[in-house]
């Protein structure tokens, strides 16, 4: 009797403890169908950060309160979003550490710090890591030191450590990878660190480098030399610095890209500086490109296109299309064909004043370049410098057919500096050559949560906050939209018609995407704000 | 809202200049505090050579200009001209190496960087002229008590906290800035200091709200967001708004509680604008 009560217990704590589960391929692709698990990046490979769970709704969602809470271990702001699969979130903390946590109760389970050198300073960006990728038994990690570790799911003990590039060179990595059929994708940062732009594929069982495609030319030889006057491709440009998507049934990789190098003076690269500023789609067994789109030619703002495409299925003058929008930092939103990257639409989303509008394929006509183009004494052009967008993700609802995304109106004073590039100086002594901005400030600025319609780009609603918000969006199933403000207010929007349903104030900026998850039948919601991560549940 | 108090507008009218720093400081977030390992041997900025700034000039390019701005005056982050002066090297030490508000702590760089990056960053607050005050400072400090200034400001550590501190303003203002404020306070208002991570935020700016049910109040806001507005009135009240109960929010920008001070004779202005330059001390 004493035994059988023993064995009754075990079995009752085996139940409450989270198990680390396998993460094939397949659940990877079909994410949709376990909406209780957030297994990429982007929630799923269309990056729509859309969330199947509605427990929480806009009737009961004013009850919403803290489950838990995690801070940081080091210093820093955590910009992570999480991944949770069958009840373990995990995390990752400047510079490139990651946590694994019972997404149920908070506590950690392991902690995997890599060996950064402490000398180690990327030119251009924070050192902050915005999340980790699965596949099968392995939590594969991409640090700013560009390393790609794969750790395993369990224990957060290294499986395989790859080299993705030199950091002399001036790259360094702050995205989440993405895992598909057995292979591991990554791009780098270091577009003012004269890196030159490329995505890798690494094989998810041993880490060995399946193949490398470049965004930029790297002789005269090679395709897009001639939009790059004098052999001027070789300041580089062109990175990879935000997580990208990935279309199982056409087998392409999606993935925006950066600007060219140096950045706000283009003198010294008269052409349109491909594939630079673009969006490129790539077969995902070669690296072979199929096509691309480029936003923003010769671009001299820094308005990089390294916004997460989210792709979509709709059905445009009455045929069902493969379709891909982007809310790009130029401050337009396009709609494009994914299958041939065919542009559809273009239409602003944020305050512009470089543009009269798209031509019909999608090319900006531009003002005079006495109006826009960067100068010594400083040009005033909307968007800023940080863009119409940034590095957080937008969502999509495919039951309300909107794209949600936080929109900036800002501007900023475009300084022309020096053409001087130093390729891979890692002290920065150029740090980006070319010049730079003074932004509008947060009283000049307005960011607002604005519902778009995902065809056509027209605005449905739009929710005004204060201050210059760096906050992502997530959609629910449940009718929700959630994001923050400036000030860390997170919020809830009724995701039909805009209106605010909560918000409680976490104390710092909220610079990060938020994800929602359920553990034993409860939804959860979660986001960070300044060094710690907040998950939020009905009571 | 807390409460609701009306201003009086006679009050209004001691309140002075609005320049440089406030009284409200946000101490520094994240781990145990780390000391500037040189605190006891003097200050290692001073020792600093034109290529030591020179480096910390690129230093800064590369990872601060994209938050601090290309010329330190501000973008994500606050406004850095000046805060060496008001911080102190070992303070601004302090804050590079732990963090603040949003800014995370800096521990990539070793220690000869991070006083290159501070020297480089002193340069910011200095006043960018050769220009020095004409007037007589002793004199000047006795237009200062005689037009009540220390009412709303404090120098040293006397004073009131209605408007910014004084005590190194001559650090970070240039005569003829100082002479023009005087004249003309609303013209050109000063960045809001009280929060760092408001910094890009017009300062001591003007609000006047009333409440659904009727009640009014002109205050400096001290806080804004989606949802609330905290103004601040003249006795250091502090009230705040839920804003979907608020009819009216105004904001008056180019007003300042500040009056102008006009009516000074040519010599006392001339006067108290070098009293005030010659404020260059540390806090």
């Amino acid at each position: 009797m004493r035994t059988a009560r023993f064995v009754v217990a075990l079995l009752v704590m085996c139940f409450a403890v989270p198990s680390f589960g396998q993460v094939s391929y397949k659940r990877l692709k079909d994410a949709a169908k376990e909406p209780q698990n957030w297994l990429t990046y982007g929630g799923n490979y269309g990056s729509q950060r859309f969330s199947g769970l509605k427990q929480i709704t806009p009737e009961n969602v004013a009850n919403l309160r803290v489950a838990w809470a995690y801070q940081l271990r080091g210093g820093g702001v955590m910009e992570s979003s999480p991944i949770i699969v069958d009840g373990i979130l995990y995390v990752t903390e400047p510079p490139s550490n990651v946590t694994a946590i019972d997404a149920r109760t908070g506590k950690p389970l392991w902690h995997y710090v890599p060996p950064v050198p402490r000398d180690f300073i990327p030119v251009g960006l924070f050192p902050t890591n915005r999340g980790v990728a699965v596949l099968d038994d392995k939590v594969i990690l991409a640090t700013i030191d560009d390393h790609l570790i794969a750790l395993d799911a369990k224990s957060g003990v290294v499986r395989w450590n790859s080299i993705i590039a030199d950091k002399a060179d001036g790259y360094a990595i702050t995205q989440a990878p993405l895992a598909i059929n057995g292979k591991i994708v990554v791009g780098v940062g270091g577009g003012e660190a004269g890196a030159h732009g490329f995505l890798s594929c690494f094989d998810a069982k041993d880490g060995k480098l399946l193949w490398q495609t470049y965004t930029v030319p790297r002789s005269d030889s090679d395709p897009g030399a001639d939009t790059w006057a004098n052999g001027s491709w070789s300041n580089g440009g062109g990175t990879t610095w935000n997580t990208g998507s990935y279309d199982p049934e056409l087998n392409l990789i999606y993935w925006g890209t950066g600007n060219p190098a140096p950045d706000w003076n283009g003198e010294g690269r008269v052409g349109d500086n491909l594939y630079t500023c673009s969006m490129i789609a790539l077969d995902a067994d070669t690296g072979k490109m199929k096509w691309y789109f480029q936003f923003t030619p010769h671009e001299t703002h820094d308005w990089d296109a390294a916004e997460p495409p989210i792709l979509f299925d709709a059905t445009v003058d009455g045929k069902p299309r493969k379709l891909l929008a982007q809310a790009n930092r130029n401050a337009f939103y396009y709609v494009l064909d994914r299958t041939n990257g065919e542009f559809l639409v273009g239409v602003p989303f944020a305050k512009q004043t470089w543009a009269k509008g798209l031509d019909a394929k999608g090319r900006p006509i531009t003002f005079p370049s006495s109006q826009i183009e960067p100068s010594v004494e400083g040009t005033l052009v909307y968007p800023s410098l940080t863009g119409g967008i940034n590095w957080t993700s937008p969502c999509y609802s495919p039951l309300t057919g909107l794209f949600y995304v936080n929109a900036r109106d800002g501007f900023a004073y475009y300084i022309k500096g020096e053409r001087k590039m130093a390729p891979g100086n890692s002290v920065g002594v150029i740090g980006g050559g070319g010049g730079g901005g003074r932004m509008s400030g947060p009283d000049e600025t307005t960011t607002s949560i604005r519902a778009l319609v995902a065809t056509t780009g027209e605005k449905k609603w739009e929710y005004k906050m204060v201050g210059d918000s760096w906050t992502g969006t997530l959609v629910t199933a449940g009718g929700l939209v959630f994001s923050a403000d400036a000030a860390g207010n997170f919020f809830a929007l009724n995701a039909n018609t805009g209106e605010p349903l909560w918000h409680l104030l976490l104390g710092s900026s909220v610079r990060s995407n938020p994800v929602s998850y359920a553990v034993d039948g409860k939804q959860y919601v979660a986001d960070s704000a300044g060094n710690t991560l907040f998950v939020f549940s009905l009571p | 809202m807390i409460a609701i108090r009306s201003l009086c507008a006679v009050s209004l009218i001691l309140i002075l200049a609005a320049l440089g720093e406030s009284a409200f400081l946000v101490r520094a977030q994240g781990p145990p505090a780390q000391n500037p390992p040189t605190a006891a041997q003097g200050s290692p900025v001073d020792k600093l050579t034109p290529d030591d700034i020179a480096m910390g000039k690129q230093l800064f390019a590369a990872n601060c200009a994209s938050c601090h701005g290309v010329d330190g005056s501000g973008q994500l982050g606050p406004n850095l001209h000046g805060v060496v002066q008001r911080r102190g090297e070992q303070g601004v030490f302090g804050i590079v190496r732990n963090g603040m508000g949003g800014m995370p702590p800096v521990s990539s760089i070793n220690d000869q960087r991070v006083w290159q990056v501070i020297g480089y960053v002193r340069t910011l607050g200095d006043t960018g002229s050769t220009e020095a005050a004409t007037g007589d400072p002793v004199k000047g400090k006795t237009v200062y008590d005689a037009n009540g200034c220390a009412t709303c400001h404090t120098i040293g550590t006397v004073g009131g906290a209605v408007g910014p501190q004084l005590t190194a303003i001559g650090r970070s203002r240039a005569p003829k800035y100082l002479h023009d404020f005087l004249l003309d306070p609303g013209k050109n208002p000063p960045p809001d200091t009280t929060l760092p991570e408001r910094a890009g935020n017009t300062g001591y700016l003007l609000v006047h709200v009333v409440t659904k049910d009727g009640h009014e109040m002109t205050g400096i806001r001290v806080n804004e967001d989606t949802f609330e507005l905290t103004l601040r009135d003249v006795a250091g009240h502090f009230y705040t708004y839920d804003k979907s109960k608020l009819k009216t929010i105004e904001r008056e920008p180019g007003k300042s509680v500040m009056p102008s001070y006009s009516n000074l004779s040519a010599t006392d202005l001339e006067n108290l604008v070098a009293y005030l330059w010659s404020l260059k001390g540390a806090q």
